[in-house]
């Protein structure tokens, strides 16, 4: 009996143990990678320490850009992503909960057909519809601008139908209990709705943040200036440097750099997070 | 104060008519009480005169303006829910406080109203708890502070004590009756608990799938149910129903093997064949023998109920018929024992069972 425990315990832990170093192994290498110069990151083998360039790395990396992409510092991408992220989230939530607002709380004609007409673009990502999608763009002039990097991503209500999940756990009688008190939807909304989904809020607000910053198809299409270059597709282009060697440690340092924004979204969030998710008390 | 007109009221979901033509007076500063089993149309009634739900047809009165097209908020009228309705990202002070934040009042006005309401309800230690870290009676309570704080002419109840415990129930319908003598407003109170509707109301209303059955005080509504379905439904345990007929100006009672009349006066019925005659179990008396001259019907006791103050003997008469008997006398009799019931016939209600209505006949019996 107790040897069957053990066993369970070491294999358990045995399996813990072995995702971790999968999972961390390579985010070593990476910030290894990051702390040395050019040529040590060019011979056999590779360092499994840190050197000591963390510091200058980081300088050279923010401010002087990397390989091809030398005129765009990589500063200016991680605030183009960050845009671009924060665009998709806070629209997406914006749109989201305003559409399940009114298909759960109003009652209008072809309200279930709205409901599903928003339900259907579920079905249409923006790797779908790219072609027509960058065409109207394109057209509209937003080609290398914070608008189209943005809105057509914003275009979908993918959230409508999880804020309409929301609205219907809460009862019917907090509703009336506001009419009561004399709140008209709009007070609704803002007094009773809005604070009482705020966990699911931020929920949304983690994985949508996430979404966006990692586009990478959708801003490479449409972005040709390369002061809108966003990071993610920003390294891919470091990668394509002419003339020399990639210089692997400032690529490392970028995709670490790249690695922050999200990683503290996710941790200020989190508990909010985790409730969001999980909470099914109202 | 305000009284409540209901004039011939309807309400219909789709082809399905939840409520059929309902007309009722509620006074000024009355505690009328709605009761009825489930799904008889009890909180439709109450959401219409809250202006919830719309109103078919018909119309609604309070202080003799017809409010059918007024908003809820408009009506000077406050509701407590059933399960509460608490806004739960709110303290119990901003919850309380959000109705008179939304009229406009100003801040020391709404300090000074809530401070006074708290300290009636008893929940002045609460206010800066959320409803989450509230029992089960204190969110009552702050439902009902809610309620309480705009000072409106009527309070609708809908099933209010229906999630607490038996004890806690019964003191809080004890403090909702004691607001009330204080308080002095028109209160429409749904439950289906008749027991609630007996203590609380100055009035009660029995409805019955969409209907009303009767209406009329407690003491009216126990004493002389109009119908089978008001005698049923008033009092507990329920009433006894046995099948009886008169014959040559005698109540026969149609239990097989066993003989029992009463005497009937002479008077004209259409149908003397087929009666119901209704017996509270208060009014039957249990003995292990009968005296000489003395009536009753042989049964055998099926199960005892002793609730301290009282005893239920539930007897087991032939053919699958029985009887509930109450008393708070201590019988030496045990379960499967012989006894026999014996009846006053000045406690009996007599019905006709096809139209279920009461038998003006049940008075003159003696
Ligand atoms: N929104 C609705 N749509 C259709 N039918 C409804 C609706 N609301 C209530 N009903 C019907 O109206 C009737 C009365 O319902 P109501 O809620 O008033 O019952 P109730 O007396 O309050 O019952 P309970 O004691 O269970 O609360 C029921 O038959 C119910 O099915
Ligand atoms: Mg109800």
């Amino acid at each position: 009996m107790v040897e069957q425990k053990n066993a369970a315990f070491f294999f358990n832990h045995a399996v813990i143990i072995l995702g971790i170093i999968v999972i961390c192994f390579p985010l070593w290498i990476t910030f290894v990678a990051a702390t040395h110069d050019a040529v040590r990151m060019t011979q056999a083998p590779l360092p499994l320490l840190p050197g000591d360039r963390l510091f200058e790395n980081i300088h050279t990396v923010l401010f002087d850009g990397v390989g091809n992409a030398k005129e765009q510092p990589v500063w200016l991408m991680l605030v183009n992503s960050l845009v671009m992220a924060m665009s998709i989230a806070v629209g997406k939530i914006c749109i989201s909960i305003l559409s399940a607002f009114a298909i759960v709380y109003f009652d209008f004609r072809f309200r279930m057909c709205f409901f599903w007409m928003i339900f259907i673009t579920l079905m249409l990502p923006v790797e779908v519809r790219i072609l027509p999608t960058y065409e109207v763009v394109a057209n509209l002039g937003m080609l290398n601008s914070y608008y189209g990097l943005s809105i057509p991503l914003i275009a979908s209500a993918t959230a409508t139908f999880m804020f309409r999940q929301v609205f219907l756990t809460i009862p019917d009688e907090m509703l009336e209990a506001a009419r009561m008190d004399g709140a008209g939807p709009i007070r609704f909304f803002w007094d009773i709705l809005l604070p009482m989904s705020r966990t699911n809020i931020a929920a949304l607000f983690v994985i949508l943040f996430i979404y966006g910053w990692n586009q990478y198809l959708w801003p490479l299409l449409i972005t040709t200036d390369r002061d809108m270059y966003t990071i993610v597709m920003g390294i891919k282009q470091m990668l394509e440097a002419v003339e020399e060697a990639p210089e692997w440690h400032l690529i490392m340092m970028t995709a670490l750099l790249a690695q922050i924004p999200p990683i503290m979204v996710v941790l200020t969030m989190q508990r909010l997070f985790v409730k969001g998710l999980t909470e099914t008390e109202k | 104060m305000a009284d409540i007109l209901l004039e011939d009221l309807v309400k219909t979901y789709g082809d399905h008519e939840a409520i059929h033509r309902i007309s009722c007076h509620i006074k000024p500063g009355e505690f009328m009480v709605i009761v009825g089993p489930s799904g008889c149309g009890k909180s439709t009634l109450l959401r219409m005169i809250a202006g919830l739900e719309t109103v078919t047809r018909g119309n609604i009165r309070i202080n003799g303006q017809c409010v059918n097209r007024i908003e809820p908020k408009d009506r000077d009228i406050a509701m407590v829910f059933q399960n509460y309705a608490l806004y739960p990202h709110m303290t119990v002070f901003n919850n309380m406080a959000y109705g008179l934040k939304l009229r406009k009042m100003t801040k020391p006005e709404i300090q000074t109203r809530v401070r006074e309401c708290a300290d009636l309800l008893q929940i002045g230690h609460l206010l800066d708890r959320k409803p989450k870290e509230l029992s089960g009676g204190q969110r009552q309570r702050v439902a009902m502070g809610r309620a309480i704080i705009r000072k409106p002419s009527v309070f609708l109840f809908d099933e209010p004590l229906s999630n607490l415990d038996a004890k806690l129930r019964q003191s809080m319908r004890v403090e909702l009756k004691g607001l009330h003598t204080r308080l002095k407003t028109t209160m429409v109170y749904v439950t289906h608990d008749q027991v609630e509707a007996m203590t609380l109301a100055d009035r009660i209303m029995v409805l019955n799938e969409g209907q009303i059955e009767q209406v009329g005080t407690p003491d009216v509504l126990y004493e002389r149910p109009e119908t089978i379905f008001t005698a049923q439904f008033i009092g507990s345990p329920e009433m006894n129903f046995i099948k009886a007929r008169i014959v040559d100006q005698t109540l026969v009672f149609d239990i097989k093997d066993q003989g029992i009349s009463f005497p009937a006066p002479d008077i004209e019925l259409s149908n003397t064949e087929n009666l119901i005659c209704g017996i509270r179990p208060e009014h039957i008396t249990l003995h292990g023998a009968l005296d000489s001259g003395q009536a009753g019907i042989k049964g055998r006791i099926q199960l005892i109920e002793r609730l301290g103050s009282d005893t239920l003997y539930y007897i087991d008469l032939s053919h699958d018929r029985r009887l509930t008997i109450k008393t708070h006398l201590n019988l030496p009799l045990q379960i499967h024992d012989e006894v026999y019931a014996g009846f006053s016939p000045d406690r009996f209600h007599l019905f006709d069972p096809a139209s279920g209505k009461r038998l003006p006949l049940s008075e003159k019996i003696t």
